[in-house]
């Protein structure tokens, strides 16, 4: 871990409108992530840890205040250099996985590399087969996605999420769907990310995950508390 | 750049969502070809060019009456003169006049249909002939011989294809002939020629009937077909200016050939360019609604992969490589239906006396057309869903967890073009409704005779062998006689029309009532008959008497009319002994009414309202006009085909030059009266029933997006209590305002349209439609409300935590 500034939010807001009521879900928030940093965000539901991690990730865009990535001022980047910011330096992991049903297991973790320019099949499909190894996913790589487990599916979302060698690795309550065992895995295999140099962002209410984490930081009400 | 990754992702999908490919992909394949097929005939009806260099500068004067705007009579032989020494604009001038030879051989005789003409047509053509010769200018020349040139039809059928008739004599309407040519396979110019005669019209004083002549050439260069009309008019209000008495009223119109035949068929091409472009349109929106519904179901894929970093546009690819591969399938087995339509159907809707260059096929034109269609609906249905379901936010649809979109609202847009859907289904429902009504009513209309056992068959007799009205009766009676010994006919009799054929016109008058109206007299169609016409069609005169020999040319004039004419002429009681004036405008004779007829149905019975036309009977002893030809209706003991040859022998033993048309029986005769609406039904038909198909695609894909958008929210009311039957009334709430809309939209499209096509098309009376109407009304809005229900149904079949949790 160094003290370099990977990302920074300053005075982010997220505010969500409705015709008669407007919601902030995050208010007025700064902090930043190191490069190697494991960061995890925790707080109560509906505390805004999903949602600024939906804005660091790239997901969304903050209604106020300024993300800088890499000291990249993100507002001013276009969809398509966002795009490009997701592929090249973000990995994520969803509570749901979200993987892609109509695509066996192993397309789903080639996804990310395949539309990138120059990409060559043969490469592309090493790279993936080896992060499925490293999961132990590999010998279900022809399956459906509907054909695994849940734990099994995140773990492939895990293969998925480091098959880019990304900056940053934000994962949303990557446990919240999963039995204890199979969360256990999970954020075994989150944490030997982390071990292996990756910079990790973590969104969690469980504070057994928590204890891995280099820093903790704790969302309520759209607020940072601490 | 689209990948070997994309390809097969679109296959792989496409592969496992079989009924969604095969339900696009007949969508897209059928409406394609339903609409080339129609696009096909407009093409070859309207579009298409005379088969020749400079096929599109051959022009054709026309008759024109110009108080009623209307082609109507030719022009006469001294206008043909006039014309030709004073016009500057065509290049190759000549006459053309129809005619139905008699062509007589050593051992046969036939009726063929062609034009006497000048060696000039051969030249507008310019085509070489097969065998022999064309005509050539020193046909031309006064006192030359006259000679022949024949289709190939013609050809094969006289001749059996004997290359050796061609420089022999044969007798054509009486007087000997040279056969100098035979054109080619399908060559008829210029219409739909049989038969092709060496003849000038005489240099002949101003004279109204003398003649009945067309005039064809080809356009100067540099010269317009609007600059020979105005040429052409300007030298008929000469001939109108000094010659008023006969000329009045009368001009020219100047079209090109193709322009002549497509005219009269305009309204009818227009309708099938509406419902060919309707019918791909509603394919288009169905196949679009459908893509949407996929597009949206599959929009959390689209997102998922957004997040992982791939561009909006590489997020795009993979639905256009997936529509790509369809509209490529789909577009080839639509061409491939296509063509196999044309190849097989082109005989049911193109017939043999439809002009020759409108030969329906499959060509460079019609495939050009269907792959710009395919092109334009390949952009509409595939990139429009594809920027529709990507254009929310991606991060929502992650979280949310629901399928079709963030939206709750099916579009304004949609619905609009959904209840416009139904209105155009509704319309040609109707209309196929009311052509297969009309149809029918054709097949089974009344025409007040019993027509079974009855043999029929056309003749014209040679005008120069039977000038002589004496001839040309005893040649009737004769072969009556002779036909009436064969055994089986019963009785054999002539007349100048038969129900369901139309006579020629006269107009008449009473002698105490005024009959005229506006000044217009009373037309009523004059038939001369023979003296036991009435009694072989079986029937029995309401008053008086038939005709008898004794009503012979010198004798006193007499008449037969019809019932409908009897009430008019004398209202307050019976018709027979009175007189009536025969063409009154002309200064005709007084006739002696001697019987009243039952009303028989002359013409086909194509007019919406009950035809108003009068009949009147004449003895063919008084009187059988020189160029009218005259049906030959014999009463049989059976299938009346058993006695075909027995006539063609008959006839060949009174006169071998005269020339019978292939005989018919009656009942075959008046069926070919429904072939328009034939017609109509094999083109109508097939795009109805796919506007049916696609009216329910489209209802089911919308209402399957709304199910999409709202499943959680149906949980949700399921899990609250609410009932099945409550949520159904709430979400078909949409389709009946829809479905209602279509129908008010369709109602008042078919209403418009109605007036415009009633005379040519409908056989129906108003409350046929309304019954057709309501029919079409229920079927449709059973198809539309099944189809909205049915993913209703699923819907409900989940259970309420199902439904709130499905993906």
């Amino acid at each position: 871990m160094n003290n370099e500034k990977l990302l920074e939010v300053v005075d982010v807001t997220k505010v969500f409108s409705t015709e008669e009521v407007e919601t902030f879900a995050v208010n007025k928030v700064s902090f930043h992530i190191n490069r190697g940093e494991y960061l995890a965000i925790s707080g109560p539901s509906g505390g805004g840890k999903s949602t600024i991690l939906s804005i660091l990730g790239l997901l969304d865009s903050p209604t106020g205040g300024q993300y800088f990535f890499k000291g990249k001022e993100t507002s001013k980047l276009s969809r398509d250099q966002l795009s490009n910011i997701r592929n090249q330096e973000i990995g994520f992991i969803f509570q749901s996985f979200n993987l892609i049903e109509n695509m066996s297991v192993l397309d789903n973790v080639m996804l990310p590399l395949i539309y990138r320019p120059g990409a060559k099949k043969a490469q592309v499909k090493a790279r993936a087969i080896h992060c499925l190894e490293q999961v132990g996913m590999a010998h279900r790589k022809n399956h459906s996605p509907t054909q695994l487990s849940g734990g099994q599916q995140q773990r492939v979302a895990v293969a998925r999420a480091m098959v880019t060698d990304p900056s940053i690795i934000f994962a949303d309550e990557p446990t919240g769907n999963l039995d204890s065992k199979s969360a256990e895995t999970v954020m075994d295999l989150i944490k030997q990310q982390h071990q292996n140099g990756a910079t990790v962002c973590i969104v969690t209410h469980d504070p057994r995950y928590t204890q891995d984490a280099t820093r903790t930081i704790h969302f309520a009400d759209g607020a940072l508390v601490s | 750049m689209v990948t070997l990754f994309d390809v097969k992702q679109a296959a792989v999908r496409l592969y496992r969502d079989k009924k969604y490919s095969f339900v696009i992909l007949a969508a897209i394949s059928f409406g394609l070809a339903i609409s080339l097929f129609l696009y096909a005939q407009v093409h070859t009806r309207l579009l298409a060019d005379l088969p020749f260099a400079d096929g599109d500068k051959i022009v054709y004067v026309s008759r024109y009456e110009r108080e009623r705007q209307r082609l109507n009579g030719g022009l006469q032989d001294y206008d043909a003169h006039y014309f030709q020494q004073r016009q500057t604009t065509l290049d190759t001038f000549t006459t053309v006049e129809d005619r139905g030879f008699t062509v007589a051989t050593e051992s046969s005789t036939h009726q063929v249909w062609g034009v006497a003409t000048t060696s000039a047509l051969f030249q507008l053509a310019n085509e070489a002939p097969l065998l022999g010769r064309t005509l050539l200018p020193s046909d031309d020349l006064p006192n030359a011989a006259p000679v022949l040139v024949i289709s190939y039809s013609a050809w094969k059928r006289v001749f059996q294809g004997d290359a050796s008739v061609v420089g022999k004599t044969i007798t054509v309407d009486g007087k000997p002939t040279t056969l100098v040519g035979v054109m080619r396979e399908g060559y008829r110019f210029p219409t739909n020629e049989d038969a092709w005669l060496s003849y000038v019209p005489p240099q002949a004083p101003v004279d109204a009937v003398s003649g009945w002549l067309g005039i064809m050439g080809k356009l100067k260069p540099g010269i317009s077909v609007a600059q020979a009309d105005e040429e052409f008019k300007r030298l008929a209000a000469e001939l109108e200016r000094d010659h008023n008495k006969i000329y009045m009223g009368k001009s020219v119109k100047v079209e090109t050939q193709t322009q002549v035949r497509a005219t009269p068929i305009m309204l009818m091409t227009q309708v099938m360019t509406v419902v060919a472009i309707s019918v791909l349109l509603m394919s288009c929106f169905s196949v679009t609604s459908l893509v949407i519904v996929r597009m949206l179901s599959n929009a959390k894929e689209a997102a998922i992969k957004n997040a992982l970093g791939i561009s909006a546009k590489k997020i795009m690819l993979l639905p256009l490589v997936e529509s790509f591969f369809l509209y490529a399938i789909a577009g080839a087995l639509g061409l491939l239906f296509c063509a196999l339509a044309i190849e097989y159907a082109s005989g049911l809707v193109v017939s043999q006396w439809d002009p020759f260059w409108w030969q329906l096929s499959f060509n460079q034109p019609i495939v050009l057309a269907g792959l710009s269609f395919l092109f334009a609906a390949w952009l509409i249905t595939g990139i429009v869903p594809v920027l529709m379901a990507t254009s929310k936010r991606f991060y929502r649809q992650l979280n949310s967890g629901k399928k079709g979109g963030a939206g709750n609202q099916t579009g304004k847009l949609m619905n609009s073009v959904v209840a416009l859907q139904v209105a155009c289904t509704f319309v040609l429902m109707l209309f196929t409704g009311v052509a297969f009504s009309s149809f029918y009513n054709v097949l089974n209309t009344n025409y007040g005779f019993n027509s079974n056992k009855l043999l029929t068959s056309f003749i014209k007799l040679p005008p120069s062998k039977y000038a002589e009205l004496v001839d040309r009766v005893s040649f009737y009676e004769k072969l009556g006689d002779e036909f009436s010994r064969v055994p089986g006919v019963q009785q054999v009799t002539f007349a100048a029309a038969i129900p369901g054929r139309y006579g020629y016109l006269s107009t008449v008058n009473s002698t105490e009532i005024d009959l005229t109206k506006s000044g217009e007299y009373l037309q009523a169609t004059e038939i001369p008959i023979a003296d036991n016409h009435f009694k072989t069609l079986g029937l029995h005169l309401l008053e008086g008497r038939a005709f008898t020999p004794a009503d012979s040319e010198s004798a006193e004039l007499v008449v037969i009319i019809g019932a409908k004419l009897a009430q008019k002429l004398s209202p307050n009681g019976s018709a027979v002994g009175k007189k009536m004036h025969l063409n009154p405008d002309k200064s005709g004779p007084l006739l002696t009414i001697v019987g009243v007829a039952p009303d028989l149905v002359y013409g086909p019975p194509v007019s919406f309202f009950e035809s108003s036309m009068e009949t009147i009977y004449r003895p063919m002893r008084q009187i059988l006009p020189v160029w009218a030809g005259v049906y030959l209706v014999a009463k049989t003991d059976g299938d009346p085909f058993q006695w075909t040859d027995s006539l063609l022998k008959a006839a060949r033993l009174v006169d071998a030059e005269v020339a019978l048309e292939e005989p018919d029986s009656m009942n075959e005769v008046l069926a070919d009266n429904a072939s328009r609406f034939e017609m109509l039904l094999y083109n109508f038909m097939p795009a109805t029933l796919l506007a049916f198909i696609m009216s329910a695609l489209s209802i089911y894909a919308i209402s399957a997006r709304v199910m999409l958008q709202r499943t959680n929210d149906i949980g949700v009311m399921k899990a609250l209590g609410v009932d099945d039957q409550r949520i159904t009334r709430i979400f078909m709430r949409d389709t009946y305002i829809k479905l209602g809309a279509g129908l008010i939209l369709g109602a008042i499209c078919f209403v418009l349209f109605l007036p415009g096509i009633m005379n040519q098309l409908i056989v129906v009376s108003y409350w046929s439609i309304f019954g057709i109407a309501i029919s079409v009304t229920l079927v449709l809005a059973f198809l539309v409300i099944f189809a909205s229900r049915v993913p209703l149904l699923q819907v409900h079949k989940l259970s309420p935590q199902e439904a709130i949790n499905k993906i």
